[in-house]
């Protein structure tokens, strides 16, 4: 145990040094599949079937792909057709893409969840579909909807490590290569096991703190 | 005046008609039932007057604009002008009353907020409910919540409102007080299109009562005439079946 800490002292600053890419790609990847996924929530309630359909077939494929072979194919395929990324861009975009459809069908059933009198009540006085959304549904559908995007937010976290498969010298490639130079597997791979719990806690507590506050008496 | 007019309306669930060549109209101040049996198209009828609903034949003319659900700007036009009441009362849970009075009049027509709010207090207090202006609607009872919607129908200062029987989910003490709040709007002239199942309030505030049955319309006429004396076999089966005698 005493050798643990004492490894710890010398292995942590250079972990820490890949804990910046996992919350960098993390970040970045969490904005953008939320972007990507809302947008694809809204095209799938529109009510207008050719944007229906465009985001039903999106959600299917990307979902179908795996994430790594999203990476992969956005890191070694785009250069290709002239689009030459970094590997730091192209983990953000790529675990973007990959995620976009769980968000997309968070926020659907959140907008479902809510009653269709919700909908009746706000036409009935008048609203359009920008108001209807703005000030009726979404404000109800964000509470539904909070608990499983805050899962997908630590499930990304965890997810982030596929960078590492493209370069990105995040938490796990950095664990992978300090154990491989140190030999000292047990040591290395705790702390990293460690870091990552580390970061998805505040996440869960941000979460609930979250949940906690929307319920409220409203 | 006419405010609402309905000239051979028709209306399709794939090809079962459920709305029969129906024609009527309602003038302005004028107070009209719709009665029948469940699932003879009544509340159909009427949400076919606001756009909720389509129709596939005829006309529904509102102050001389056709009700067409493909013109956004000309229904969302019609639906402030005609408001609705609804039986399970469709009251936004995420705001207070006042708030749920004064979101129409704030984000739809534009009224400064401060006179918006001004107002939805008044009519709050004309519902008998000043003093809930800031309870959110879970924390009322089922009559509270549906004079709160009614007062939001007034809200948007309304030319008519569509009344989706608004007390067949109430607790039976409860249905008095929303009666009551209908029978005073009624005395001041509001024009109502009311679908209830209140015989007794159909018969002491309606002007005109219509009975539907299998999307026909049967009888047409003041309610002495229809609910006393009803020329249709089947008006007089349903009155005798829902009436106690």
């Amino acid at each position: 145990m005493s050798n643990f800490i004492a490894q710890s002292e010398l292995y942590l600053p250079i972990l820490l040094q890949g804990v910046y890419l996992t919350i960098l790609v993390t970040a970045g990847a969490f904005v953008l599949s939320t972007i990507l996924g809302l947008v694809l929530a809204f095209m799938r309630v529109s009510g207008i079937r050719s944007l229906s359909a465009i985001s039903r077939v999106f959600i299917i494929v990307v979902r179908g792909i795996p994430g790594l072979v999203t990476l992969f194919y956005i890191y070694f395929v785009f250069p290709d057709l002239g689009l030459s990324l970094t590997a730091v861009q192209a983990a953000i975009i790529g675990l973007g893409i990959a995620y976009s459809p769980y968000q997309a069908e968070v926020f659907r059933s959140g907008m479902e969840a809510i009653d269709q009198g919700q909908t009746e009540a706000a036409l009935s006085i008048g609203m359009g579909w920008g108001l209807v959304m703005r000030r009726v549904i979404l404000p109800q559908a964000i509470k539904v909807a909070l608990p499983p995007y805050g899962s997908t937010m630590v499930m990304l976290l965890k997810d982030s490590s596929l960078a590492s498969t493209i370069t990105v010298a995040e938490l796990s490639l950095q664990g992978k290569l300090l154990a491989s130079s140190t030999f000292e597997n047990t040591t290395v791979f705790t702390l990293v096991a460690l870091i990552y719990l580390a970061m998805s806690l505040p996440l869960t507590a941000f979460n609930g703190w979250l949940e906690k506050r929307l319920r409220q008496p409203r | 005046m006419t405010i609402i007019s309905l000239s051979n309306v028709r209306k399709f669930y794939g090809t079962h008609e459920v709305i029969r060549n129906v024609t009527t109209s309602v003038a302005k101040g004028e107070v009209l039932c719709l009665i029948g049996p469940s699932g003879s198209g009544k509340s159909t009828l009427l949400r076919c007057i606001n756009g909720l609903e389509d129709y596939q034949g005829g006309d529904i003319v509102v102050q001389g604009a056709r009700v067409d659900r493909t013109n956004r700007n000309g229904i969302r036009t019609i639906r402030t002008r005609v408001s609705m009441v609804f039986q399970r009362f469709n009251l936004f849970p995420h705001r207070t009353a006042l708030e749920n009075v004064a979101e129409g009049p704030i984000y739809v027509k534009g009224e400064p907020r401060a006179q918006a709010l001004e107002r939805a207090r008044d009519l709050l207090a004309r519902v008998g409910l000043a003093d809930k202006a800031n309870s959110y609607p879970t924390q009322l009872s089922g009559g509270q919540q549906q004079r709160v919607a009614i007062a939001r129908a007034l809200g948007m200062q309304p030319e008519a409102i569509l009344f989706d029987e608004p007390t067949s989910a109430l607790d039976p003490e409860l249905v008095g007080e929303v009666l009551g709040v209908m029978r005073s709007l009624a005395d001041e002239g509001m024009t109502m299109v009311v679908v209830t199942h209140e015989m007794g309030f159909a018969r002491d505030v309606a002007d005109r009562v219509i009975f539907l049955d299998g999307g026909i319309l049967l009888e047409d006429g003041p309610p002495e005439d229809v609910l006393v004396r009803p020329q249709n076999p089947r008006t007089q089966d349903f009155l005798r079946r829902i009436l106690p005698t």
